[in-house]
Order: C-alpha cells, then sequence, then structure tokens
C-alpha cells in the first residue's frame, strides 16, 4: 500500500489482513485431505463389522450394495418425482415460516408492550415438541402435501423469530447515540441499522430453521403420504429393503449439506462485513 | 488567532466575545439498584463560542456524562445548558460528535458512513458529496473512499469520524476521549490534525480526556474537575501561542500548567 500523500501518516498504514507463513497442505485444506481420510476409515469399519461379525444384510447392507442401489435411484425416476415433492414443501414451508417469522419480529419489537404481552407464549411455544401437533394438522389439512408445509412452516418459524427479535435488538450503545446525534428518525435508524445488525442473526437462525423444516417435511410424510422421500423410506422399511433405506438416508444427507452451503454462500454474500471464521451462534436453543 | 475559516455557523467568531455553551446549575443523579449516584453537582461553564476547552478529570468524575448532557443525549437533574443562546432539549443539527469509538457502520464504505448525516437528512445536494470529498481530503483519507471501515487503522477510523462530525457545519464539536483507544504515536498526530482542522472550522470544541498533556496542547481552557459527584476544581487559561507544534509542551509554560492541573487532581486523591 502506497501512501497517496506526501505528508507522513504516522502509525496509520493500512491493516493487512493477517496472512500465516505458508503452511502444510495439511494444515491449511483439511478437509481435503482429513475428510476422505475419515470417509475411508469409517467405511473400512463398516466392511469389517459385516466381516468379521458376520453382521445380516437386513441388519446392516455393505456399502457396495447401498451404492448400487444408490446408483439405481439415480438412474429411474422414482427418486427425482418424490424429491421434487420432499423439496418443495420443504422449501415452501421454509420461505412461509421464514418470512412470517421476521414479519412478525419486526412488528413486536417496534411495539414492546405487545412482545412482552406476548413473550411467555412463545416461550412455551419454543419449548413444546412442535412435533407433535403434526397427527393434528393432517386433520386439519388432510392427506396431501399441505400438512407437510404446515409443520415445516412451523418449525422454520421460531428459529428465525427468535433470532430477529434479538437481532433487532443488539446495535450497541455508541451505534444509537450516533443515530440520535444525527436526529434519525425511528424508521430511519430501523432501515439504516437495526436491520443491518440484525442479519447476521437472522443468517443464525435461517441456518436452524432450514434443518427444521426438511425435518417436518419428512415427518410429515412419515405420518401420510403417498409421495416424497419420507413416503420411499418407509415404503423400503416396510420391504426390508434396507439397501434402498441406506441410499435414501445418503440422499436427505446430501439435501441437508446443499442447504446449508447454500445458505453459507449467501451469508458470506449478503454479510461480506462480518469475519466469518467466528459465525454468530443461534440466540438460543431450540426445540423440534 | 490566526484561524483561517472556512465558513460555517462558526464563521468570524473571536474566541471571548460571543456565548457559545453556558452551562448553568447542571447536576446530574442516576438511579441504580443500589440507590441514587451523584455523578455531577452543580456545574457551571461559560465556554466562548470558537473556544476550544478540554475537560479532565478522574475517572466517573462525569466528564462525559457532562459532554452528553451538553450533546442532549443526556438530560441534568437539575439546571440548563445553552448553545448559541438557545436552550439544550435534545440533539442538534448544528451539533458534531464524535465518540471514544469511531463507531463506523462496517457494512458502508467510508465515504458512505461519512455521508450518513446528508443521508439522514435527505440531502442529496452534490454540495454535500463534494463537502465530504473535501473533509475526507483535509484529514489526510482521500484514496479511502472506497475502503470499509475494518480496512483502516484505528487512526483512520477515527479520522473518519471526525469528518461525518463535521459534515453538518457544527458550531459546536463534542469529543468524548476520542483519541482514548490510539497509541501514543498516533494520538499525537491526531492532536496535531486535529488542532488544524478546528482553527479551520472555527467550531466551539468541548473535548474530554484523560491525558493532561493532550489538554494542555490542545485547549485555550482546560476544565479540572473533582471526582464524584464531579465539580470544577479550577479553570486553566492556557495561553500559549498558535499554531502550536508539539515542541510547545517542551516550554516552562506548558510545564506549569501541566504540574498545576495535575497538582489540582494529585490533592484529592484521585487520579485515575
Amino acid at each position: 500500500m502506497t501512501m497517496t500523500r506526501s505528508e507522513p501518516v504516522l502509525n496509520d498504514a493500512v491493516r493487512a489482513t493477517p496472512k500465516r507463513p505458508s503452511q502444510s497442505l495439511l494444515r491449511r485444506y483439511p478437509t481435503l485431505i482429513v475428510s476422505p481420510l475419515i470417509a475411508l476409515v469409517a467405511l473400512g469399519a463398516w466392511v469389517a463389522a459385516i466381516e468379521v461379525f458376520g453382521v445380516e444384510p437386513l441388519i446392516l447392507p455393505a456399502p457396495l450394495d447401498v451404492f448400487d442401489e444408490l446408483w439405481l435411484m439415480l438412474t429411474g425416476p422414482e427418486l427425482y418425482r418424490n424429491l421434487f415433492v420432499t423439496v418443495s414443501e420443504f422449501g415452501i414451508g421454509f420461505a412461509l415460516g421464514s418470512v412470517a417469522a421476521v414479519v412478525v419480529a419486526a412488528v413486536l419489537v417496534r411495539l414492546p408492550v405487545l412482545e412482552k404481552g406476548f413473550s411467555p407464549y412463545i416461550i412455551a411455544f419454543q419449548n413444546f415438541p412442535k412435533i407433535a401437533i403434526a397427527p393434528m394438522l393432517v386433520t386439519w389439512f388432510g392427506f396431501g402435501p399441505a400438512p407437510k408445509v404446515a409443520l415445516a412452516t412451523v418449525l422454520a418459524f421460531f428459529p428465525v423469530f427468535v433470532n430477529v427479535i434479538v437481532g433487532l435488538k443488539s446495535s450497541t450503545r455508541e451505534q444509537r447515540d450516533l443515530m440520535r446525534v444525527l436526529q434519525a428518525s425511528e424508521w430511519q435508524t430501523f432501515w439504516i441499522l437495526r436491520v443491518k445488525v440484525a442479519l447476521p442473526y437472522i443468517f443464525a437462525g435461517l441456518r436452524v430453521a432450514a434443518v427444521f423444516s426438511l425435518l417436518g417435511a419428512i415427518t410429515g410424510e412419515f405420518i401420510s403420504s403417498s409421495e416424497g422421500l419420507g413416503y420411499m423410506l418407509l415404503q423400503r422399511n416396510a420391504q426390508l429393503h434396507v439397501d434402498g433405506v441406506f441410499a435414501l438416508l445418503l440422499v436427505m444427507a446430501t439435501i441437508g449439506l446443499a442447504v446449508h452451503w447454500i445458505l453459507g454462500l449467501l451469508n458470506r454474500k449478503i454479510i461480506f462485513w462480518e469475519d466469518h471464521d467466528q459465525a454468530k451462534r443461534p440466540a438460543q436453543e431450540e426445540s423440534v | 488567532m490566526t484561524a483561517q475559516v472556512t465558513g460555517g455557523p462558526g464563521t468570524g467568531a473571536v474566541p471571548g466575545v460571543l456565548p457559545g455553551v453556558q452551562v448553568a446549575g447542571v447536576s446530574k443523579t442516576f438511579r441504580t439498584n443500589a440507590g441514587d449516584v451523584e455523578a455531577l453537582a452543580e456545574v457551571d461553564l461559560e465556554v466562548p463560542q470558537g473556544a476550544f476547552v478540554s475537560l479532565v478529570g478522574p475517572s466517573g468524575c462525569g466528564k462525559s456524562t457532562l459532554l452528553r448532557i451538553v450533546a442532549g443525549l443526556e438530560t441534568g437533574s437539575g439546571g440548563s445548558v445553552l448553545v448559541a443562546g438557545t436552550p439544550v432539549d435534545g440533539p442538534r443539527k448544528d451539533f458534531g460528535m464524535v465518540f471514544q469509538q469511531p463507531v463506523l457502520l462496517p457494512w458502508l464504505t467510508i465515504f458512505r458512513n461519512v455521508m450518513l448525516p446528508a443521508q439522514v437528512a435527505r440531502d442529496r445536494s452534490p454540495q454535500a458529496r463534494q463537502r465530504a470529498t473535501d473533509l475526507l481530503e483535509l484529514v489526510g483519507l482521500d484514496g479511502f473512499q472506497h475502503r470499509y471501515p475494518r480496512e483502516l487503522s484505528g487512526g483512520m477510523q477515527q479520522r473518519a469520524a471526525l469528518v461525518r462530525a463535521l459534515m453538518s457545519r457544527p458550531s459546536l464539536l463534542l469529543m468524548d476521549e476520542p483519541f482514548g483507544a490510539l497509541d501514543a504515536l498516533t494520538r499525537e498526530t491526531m492532536n496535531a490534525e486535529l488542532l488544524r482542522i478546528w482553527s479551520e472550522t472555527g467550531a466551539t470544541t468541548l473535548f474530554v480526556t484523560h491525558s493532561i498533556s493532550e489538554a494542555v496542547f490542545l485547549s485555550d481552557v482546560v476544565v479540572v474537575l473533582s471526582g464524584r459527584p464531579g465539580r470544577i476544581l479550577d479553570q486553566v487559561q492556557v495561553d500559549l501561542p498558535r499554531p502550536r507544534t508539539f515542541d510547545v509542551m517542551e516550554s516552562p509554560e506548558a510545564a506549569r500548567l501541566t504540574s498545576r492541573i495535575r497538582g489540582h487532581l494529585h490533592a484529592r486523591g484521585a487520579v485515575g
């Protein structure tokens, strides 16, 4: 960095991003080297368990059989049709629940009396096992995708809601003083300051919400359905088709990872000013 | 004083002529769970327009509280504050404030940060942009407009905060230990730059600091406050010639003033 002014600006060099001296490949990219190794070891243990202890394929299928089954699924139409159903239920529920949570939280933060009034019920519902309402949702919304979307929505709502409430209040006293000195209106302070300060919290909430609403969609399918990944899984389980069950579990794990990865990418793009090595933890523990 | 005044409400001000800040009988008591804490006891203070006045005192003497009351960020438990003859009942357009931390918004570039007062005032004029550009140049931040705060050192961030405070052409500049978080060398540089900028803007400046030498170097008057509850022990007139350089601090006069202020603080056994 060269200073453009001739005048000396003591001790004011631009702060360089700390770069560590060159480290070994292993230390720099642990996920590229160590993670595949761990997978290999796990696969080895899996195979060894079957060979050494003679575990029945009905209890634990051989990895190769699972991959064969996965390949069959990936090359046929059935998986994609059901994948689309589940991902839609999840996507719609996640979006509805998150948007509703942001709106309701933003309104409540601006009406503190109402927020206080609601808080005991919010805490009660937060700690309530929301999965337990799934059978009721089927009664209310029928057997189609609606009850699954509803469960995904309910499960997505609370983690986002709680984080938005905390996030919108997380500006510092100095930041609020600054806005007061500038004579910013409440509305300006909200949009210029509070929304921006809340974004990292909102993303922390979204990450939890994504896992929960995927869980909600699949649980909903467990309870009553004729399509979706949850339905496929139950079918194979009932037929003692264990290879298929394991293959589907791998598919679900991949969806979860993909959603995590997409949200992480959005997080880094949108909240570019945060130090993402110290990711914000969700403001509060959540129960499903 | 041979200040080159470049406009603003402070234009043509000669220290000691017009009233800048008038503090009369201001007190402040904080209510806490452990009982009432008296932070300020009946403070009277007159700051002439265009003057540079520092408040020094031990930690917790209420000097920041006094500054915040003058700024309109807090209300006193008693007494009154007039700025330019008008009572203060809240922050005003003609006030500029610099906090201990730069308080730059990390998602805005330096330019957008210093334009914040214009944004809040819905001033989209090219004059506002020009003023931001000029002021950034004045503090040596030209070329850093499009950087983000975290890419700048603490000293540079505080310069940007100073520019933001100057955007509204304040007649009163309030600074709450603005250089307290900087290292000694950066602090000295910032002191020299602050004097240069102050002489160019002509704003009445109220400056809170822990540092006696910083106060002497910068000020026309150093107001010495006692420990809690804060009351004024002395108002030390600093008649060192301006424009000042660091050499001025080597003079016997500076040494005499410094030891006089230090004497006040040590007599109470309350130096923080």
